[in-house]
């Protein structure tokens, strides 16, 4: 029991970190040598120009220890960087950019995610106007909503994760299903499992932030995909929540999942970790999670990483309309920067192709520049199909007007998960959330 | 200067003035006043100030930006008709009430019984006092784990044969409240015992010498001699316990996040997700007020009864 507690721990430390990065997102792999002797832009051309002190502020430094090094040595800049998990740097930024003590580049939700996300600093004036920088013409158009206002580009995506299925391979072989491809195929998999008494879906409802994954990866199909205007006509008062056929097949679909008994028993009383940890020792097959914590799941499984399988979660019988969301992470300029071209510097120099890639494949993400070179691994290998062909959407509650309609989907979703609630009763609470974001 | 200096050191004896010592006594009834400074500065940067500024973004709109609006009672008029507000003022209250009654029963049961002259007296103390060594974040991670599905709890009920009483306990609404409360009180009951030991041990053993001789009953003499004479602890007992649990956070936080649904949100918790996950500062700042204002009022009321009961020894 010692043991089991203290993978739950472990797992808890991880489960933090994946919601830390589902918030937003952070980064990558040291191309050293090869990124410095690969980089010829403007950092270097600058170089003699530059000099002085970087105020850098991110989530983690496991991504930018690839660069600063050789940056500084080429550049002549100090960075100073500062790193703390993205919940409390999202508060402690938002108080520096009040008292104008913000760092001159920062780390960054999508949209408007949070009070320090992209697009509610931009509105203040907050940040620096980067459309004109050399790399805004690779940021993927899916972005656009997350980081664009009156079509001027705020932000640099330093990679992206995407909410797949996770799945156990040793169980989908002793059990004999591959990775379905369509809703019905996704069905049959699921019957499948539970016939081979396994617990075909873990879902740790008890922390309520899990609620959001599998809604938002069958909502990138049902909604974005077939109904792709419908965020311009809620934006614009034409349609609701309540009136998308869309957002109703997602939670009809999400709730019809756990009542016909393919998800863990009582799910609002298993917390997330354990849940993984069930696809880990092959109690469970699959789990529907965002990318960046599938390091996790990897540790709990005996055979690591080569264990793990992933796909995207099919909403129709279609296989070809399947989209999935993939949103990424940021860094920004402080419009008040002390050192804005060391700032504007830096993110040229790791806009770079190999370093972008070297940063997502660092934190176990996918790059999110479109020169990016593709990293060859297998998580990658299921997202870049879907990236070449144009079919991801950014998480749903990053493109909400604010965190009141992702607080009403978790807590009027496990209402309904309990019972108390039906669909239309959070369809409706979504739209009251909204329109309370909108006033 | 010089003539200054000259005069300074005049070896003639000069009279002393006659308000010289009336100074020199009243500087020196200053000096330690003077020495507070530094701490008294530090208290009025660091609590003085942010509570007052706290106080009056209550009555703003700011949103953590450069404006900060006054808008009069708009946030205090949006609170009370802010539905997810009373729902959590209900559970706050329920637990601080529940919290209060149990923690200080269950302390002074813990503490009577080991004040007694059993033999692993010192080591039970050690045992029931340290939960509270504990940070409040690791004991919700650790209860979470416990209260899991087939988890130890489910388990060890079925090992005692009591699978029938098995439930979901965090994910059913009904239970969720009294799970996390349970789960405080095992954190922090060692210290409601420790102040019930630390009275108990103040009371002289002759006034329970006095009251066998006159033929009292165990329960006589508890009623009539320790009870009343642990008035003063009863009043620090419940009012650490009522302050604590209506702000409780940490635990809720991390074992429901207020779920299932809105079934154990506080007021701590609603606050907190107001300020820091909507960005609303102003309005989070009218929730913290009002808390501090329940809390004032509660405990005041509180001590004014317990203390009523206070007996000195």
């Amino acid at each position: 029991m010692r043991a089991s507690l203290r993978r739950h721990m472990a797992a808890t430390a991880g489960g933090i970190m994946a919601l830390s990065l589902f918030a937003s997102c952070s980064p990558a792999e040291t191309p050293s040598g090869g990124a410095a002797a690969g980089s010829s832009g403007s950092a270097s051309a600058t170089a003699e120009e530059l000099g002085g002190t970087l105020a850098l502020a991110t989530t983690s430094d496991i991504g930018p220890k690839l660069f600063i090094e050789d940056f500084q040595e080429e550049t002549g800049v100090t960075v100073n960087g500062t790193y703390a998990e993205a919940g409390a740097l999202g508060e402690q930024l938002r108080i520096q950019i009040t008292s104008g003590t913000a760092p001159d580049l920062f780390r960054s939700a999508p949209g408007y995610a949070a009070p320090s996300s992209v697009l509610n600093l931009a509105e203040e004036g907050a940040l620096m106007d980067l459309s004109d920088q050399p790399w805004a013409a690779n940021v993927p158009e899916s972005f656009s909503r997350l980081q664009q206002l009156d079509g001027k580009t705020y932000a640099f995506p330093t990679y992206g994760q995407a909410i797949l299925a996770f799945y156990n391979k040793a169980v989908f072989e002793e059990v004999g299903v591959e990775p379905p491809t369509t809703w019905s195929e996704f069905i049959d998999v699921l019957d499948q499992l539970k016939a081979a008494g396994k617990v075909p879906l873990a879902l740790g409802l008890a922390d309520n932030y899990v609620i959001q994954f599998l809604p938002y990866a069958l909502s990138a199909t049902l909604v974005n995909g077939l109904e792709p205007d419908f965020y311009d006509q809620l934006e614009a008062g034409e349609t609701s929540f309540a009136e998308s056929a869309g957002w109703r097949a997602t939670f009809e679909q999400f709730l019809g999942l756990i009542e016909d008994g393919y998800t863990t028993p009582s799910p609002l009383g298993m917390p997330g970790d354990p849940a993984m940890q069930s696809v880990g020792n092959g109690e469970a097959a699959i789990v529907v999670m965002p990318s960046a914590a599938s390091p996790v799941l990897a540790g709990f499984m005996e055979g690591g990483a080569d264990q793990m399988g992933s796909f995207a979660i099919p909403a129709t019988d279609s296989a070809d309309e399947t989209h999935i969301p993939f949103t990424p992470d940021f860094l920004v300029v402080n419009a008040k920067a002390e050192n804005p071209d060391a700032a504007l510097a830096f993110l040229e120099y790791i806009s770079e192709p190999e370093r972008t890639a070297a940063w997502a494949a660092e934190v176990g993400a996918i790059p999110a520049l479109t020169n990016a070179e593709p990293l060859d691994n297998p998580l990658n290998q299921t997202v870049q199909p879907f990236l070449d062909e144009g079919r991801t959407t950014p998480f749903a509650n990053h493109v909400w007007p604010g965190g009141q309609v992702a607080t009403a989907l978790m807590e009027v979703g496990q209402q309904a998960v309990e019972g108390s609630k039906t669909v239309d009763d959070l369809l409706q609470a979504l739209d009251a959330a909204y329109q309370e974001s909108m006033s | 200067m010089s003539i200054a200096l000259a005069e300074r050191g005049s070896a003639i004896p000069q009279a002393p003035s006659p308000a010289a010592p009336g100074r020199r006594r009243r500087g020196a009834r200053l000096v330690p006043q003077w020495f507070l400074l530094p701490a008294l500065a530090l208290y009025a940067i660091v609590v003085l100030y942010p509570s007052v500024a706290g106080g009056w973004y209550a009555f703003t709109d700011w949103k953590g930006g450069a404006e900060a609006n006054w808008i009069g009672l708009d946030n205090f008029r949006e609170l009370m008709a802010d539905q997810a507000a009373v729902a959590s003022l209900r559970n706050t209250l329920t637990i601080a009430v529940t919290l209060t009654v149990a923690q200080s029963g269950l302390g002074l049961l813990l503490a009577l019984a080991l004040n007694s002259a059993i033999r692993a007296r010192n080591l039970l103390r050690t045992l029931f006092f340290a939960p509270m060594m504990m940070p409040p974040v690791i004991v919700g991670l650790l209860w979470q784990y416990i209260y899991t599905p087939d988890g130890p709890l489910d388990t060890a009920m079925g090992a005692l044969g009591m699978d029938g009483l098995i439930q979901s306990w965090l994910g059913n609404s009904q239970l969720a409240l009294w799970a996390i409360i349970a789960s405080v009180i095992w954190h922090h009951v060692g210290m409601s015992m420790v102040i019930f030991l630390a009275g108990l041990q103040g009371i002289p053993d002759e006034l329970y010498e006095s009251a066998a001789l006159d033929g009292a009953s165990t329960l006589q003499r508890f009623w009539f001699v320790t009870r009343p004479l642990l008035g003063q602890a009863t009043t620090i007992a419940t009012a650490l316990t009522m302050t604590s649990s209506l702000k409780l956070f940490d635990q809720v936080f991390v074992m429901t996040g207020g779920g299932p649904g809105v079934s154990t949100q506080t007021l701590s918790l609603i606050m907190y997700r107001e300020a820091f996950v909507y960005g609303e500062y102003g309005y989070g700042s009218a929730i913290a007020l009002v808390l501090t204002m329940i809390v004032a009022f509660i405990v005041f009321l509180q001590m004014s009864v317990t203390r009523r009961g206070e007996t000195e020894a």
